[in-house]
């Protein structure tokens, strides 16, 4: 009879332990049915920010603009794939390859980038400058909560790729809210936007993969963390 | 895996003896020595463990299975690699020295008796045991941080026992 490999015997320790430590666990939901919730939660902040900050007054005529509704509409369809991306990381052989996710984010900045840069300078002031900082605040806030939502949702997953995942988060996040913010904020001055509307989705982004980094990872035997299901077994 | 993740531990003990064979052929070709391979072997099975809820019956179950141990088999080497990186200029070369000057192994054992049981313990296990720096972690009830400080703190006292305080 062959002898055991090396260390085989505390292999075998293991799989009893985690044999014994087997409990009903709820099942993920689909992908599907997590970006419909999601969907319905950004839906919400939207409507119920939007209705607070008010829309700008010359919505209609801008709606006309076909220039002004496809970058609104191909940073929705990033946002949406963003999020979509995002729950599927959370599932181990779902999680999306780096290129993907990288060219995502940069077709993403890139058609804001250009939509922004394509308007009028505007104020020359920098005090007037200045005074847009409440479309970062605003920004911030239609983001938050989605972001929250999609990370707590890879969270309860397993997710492979932390960092990309929550890049994808902020990504799906901050797209929305930057089209939500287009909606209601009537300045379409290129370093106002460029600024306060662009330079917020990138610092959200980025702060984003670095929250996921951190936290979404943290279930891995191999990282530094603690456990996040409660079954006691590490 | 349906009837794992209804908390059957039957079926959960056979699925975890089907699957470690061949997880541990999978690992073993990656070039892993077989203490590592092991190591590795029980990652990958924690991790399974952690993600069981996220399987979809209506996928395929190796696919799930394997970009699992893909990923933990990758990043517990590659985080190796940086950790073997970071380690080696310093007190293993310095140990290896002490240990092929004649009496090295005796000055070494007796370097290492001076030490506080805590720091040597966490010498012995991880470096001339050579296991890893999670596994001792655990098994000794600190955080992995913690026992990089106190290998450290170990080394400077060996250092100064066997090489002197002027090297």
């Amino acid at each position: 009879m062959p002898a055991p490999p090396p260390g085989s015997r505390a292999t075998d320790e293991r799989i009893a332990h985690l044999a014994s430590a087997a409990r009903p666990v709820r099942r993920t939901w689909s992908p599907a049915v997590r970006l419909a919730v999601w969907t319905a939660c950004e839906a919400l902040v939207v409507l119920v920010l939007g209705a607070r900050f008010g829309v700008r007054p010359d919505l209609a005529a801008k709606l006309h603009e076909p220039g002004f509704v496809l970058s609104l509409l191909l940073l929705a369809g990033a946002g949406v794939a963003a999020a979509v991306l995002a729950l599927a990381a959370a599932v181990p052989d779902r999680g999306p390859a780096r290129r993907t996710v990288i060219s995502l984010i940069g077709a993403t900045m890139l058609v804001a980038s250009v939509a922004f840069a394509a308007q009028p300078p505007g104020a020359v002031s920098l005090a007037l400058w200045l005074a847009g900082w409440p479309c970062a605040a605003r920004t911030g806030a239609l983001a938050l909560l989605p972001a929250v939502v999609l990370l707590v949702a890879i969270r309860r997953g397993a997710t492979l790729v932390p960092a990309l995942a929550g890049l994808l988060a902020g990504a799906a996040a901050f797209a929305i809210a930057a089209v939500s913010m287009r909606l209601v904020c009537p300045a379409d001055e290129r370093w106002h936007l460029l600024g306060w509307h662009l330079a917020p989705v990138a610092i959200g982004i980025a702060l984003s993969g670095a929250i996921g980094a951190r936290v979404l990872g943290a279930w891995l035997p191999t990282r530094r963390g603690r456990p996040v299901s409660g079954d006691g077994v590490r | 895996m349906e009837r794992v993740q209804a908390g059957d531990q039957t079926a959960y003990r056979t699925l975890l003896d089907e699957v470690t064979g061949e997880l541990r052929a999978f690992l073993a070709r990656q070039g892993r020595d077989h203490a590592e391979t092991e190591d590795r072997l029980q990652d990958v099975l924690l991790a399974l463990h952690r993600a069981r809820h996220t399987y979809d019956p209506a996928r395929r179950f190796d696919s799930w299975l394997y970009a699992i141990a893909r990923h933990v088999g990758v990043d517990a080497f590659r985080r190796g690699a940086v950790r073997a990186r970071r380690e080696t200029p310093t007190a293993p070369d310095e140990l290896d020295r002490a240990r092929g000057a004649g009496s090295g192994e005796i000055a070494l054992d007796a370097a290492l008796s001076t030490l506080p049981a805590a720091q040597r313990e966490a010498v012995e296990m991880v470096k001339l045991h050579g296991l890893d720096v999670a596994e001792v972690a655990a098994r000794t009830g600190v955080s992995e941080g913690a026992l990089r400080v106190r290998i450290h703190r170990a080394y400077t006292a060996l250092r100064e026992r066997l090489l002197g305080k002027d090297d």
